[in-house]
């Protein structure tokens, strides 16, 4: 990465951020994002610039938010952090993206299999069967969930949704600080999930 | 000379820290939104350029037992109305902590609060001048 910074501009950032500095997240912005946005995009080449630049923003406003989450006794420089921070939420992002690709494929075919005219032939009898039964298998959890909401949470679950942002909406807690959030979207799965085991269905 | 993507970059930073609590964006935004006013009066009120707002927006929150030394901070560096900006963050504070407390009665309040702070504006910058250091001082 072609460094426009030194490290030693950075240390001073990063302990200014930690003394409660309030206007260094801009100048490390400045200082490092366009670094970061190279690098990254070399690791995940023909990748959407868009799930790059979310990747590497994201792992940046984390830290600027919780600086003390980089321990520099571990002596990995604060650009290589940041860096592997990214990394990990690219590689997170494409991970969700492809599940939830394969979802809308497996949904789309489900759609064409119930779309062909059927023959009363054995195959589509089966395939018709197969598609009766997931259905049934979904609609069999969602009406094991009484909350509307928690309907809502666990059809974004079958879609592979993770995005915490995603559930706080639906439980109206987007004002909410985004560790409380968390904590609380977490605190709702868990219970779903609790609720779906009793009555037997996979969380 | 500044590279393009590199502003790019910075403005799509902002606009991410909107979403984020923890940012002086969120704070923004949530007045933007209750004032109904575009960014370019959020400048004017602030006494700066919608130019500055992105880098304003990348602020970290004043917080609350460092108030008037965040606020100065800030207002000294981005040369803006350091009242102005006391005012949009204890009222988006207030806000927040309405809707914490009783969210369905949060857009009657806010409505009330508005008209208090518009009535009050003088006496509640003197009120938080009395509360920490007058975040003008230089």
């Amino acid at each position: 990465m072609p460094l426009r910074f030194d490290s030693s501009q950075l240390f001073k950032l990063h302990h200014r951020l930690c003394d409660g500095d309030r206007t260094a997240p801009d100048e490390l912005a400045e200082l490092i994002l366009e670094s970061l946005v190279e690098a990254i995009a070399r690791q995940f080449p023909h990748t959407d610039e868009q799930i790059i630049w979310d990747g590497i923003v994201e792992a940046f406003l984390d830290y600027c938010a919780r600086p003390s989450q980089f321990d520099e006794r571990h002596r990995v420089p604060l650009d290589r952090f940041l860096q592997m921070a990214s990394w990990r939420n690219v590689a997170n992002a494409l991970r969700g993206e492809t599940r939830r690709r394969r979802h809308v494929e497996t949904m789309a075919r489900i759609d064409t299999t119930a779309a062909v005219e059927l023959d009363p032939t054995a195959g589509n009898v089966i395939q018709q069967e197969d598609t009766t039964l997931i259905q049934r298998q979904q609609l069999g959890l969602m009406n094991t969930l009484q909350d509307p909401k928690d309907r809502q949470i666990l059809a974004l679950r079958l879609q592979g949704e993770r995005r915490t942002e995603a559930f706080a909406e639906i439980l109206g807690i987007s004002h909410l600080p985004i560790e409380a959030q968390r904590r609380e979207v977490k605190r709702t799965k868990d219970r779903i999930d609790k609720i779906l085991r009793r009555h037997g269905g996979p969380p | 000379m500044t590279h393009p993507r590199h502003e790019r970059l910075l403005d799509y930073a902002a606009q991410r820290a909107k979403a984020r609590p923890d940012y002086l964006g969120w704070v923004l935004a949530r007045y933007i939104e209750r004032e109904r006013i575009s960014e370019a009066e959020l400048a004017t009120r602030l006494g700066s350029t919608p130019h500055d707002l992105p880098r304003l927006a990348l602020c970290l929150r004043p917080r609350a037992e460092h108030f008037a030394d965040d606020i100065r901070q800030i207002s000294t560096k981005f040369h803006i109305d350091a009242t102005a900006l006391a005012g949009i963050v204890r009222l988006v504070e207030s806000l927040e902590t309405l809707a914490a407390t009783n969210p369905d009665t949060l857009t009657a309040e806010a409505g009330l609060l508005m008209a208090a702070r518009a009535r009050k504006q003088p006496r509640q910058v003197q009120d938080d001048e009395s509360r920490d250091h007058d975040p003008c001082e230089s």
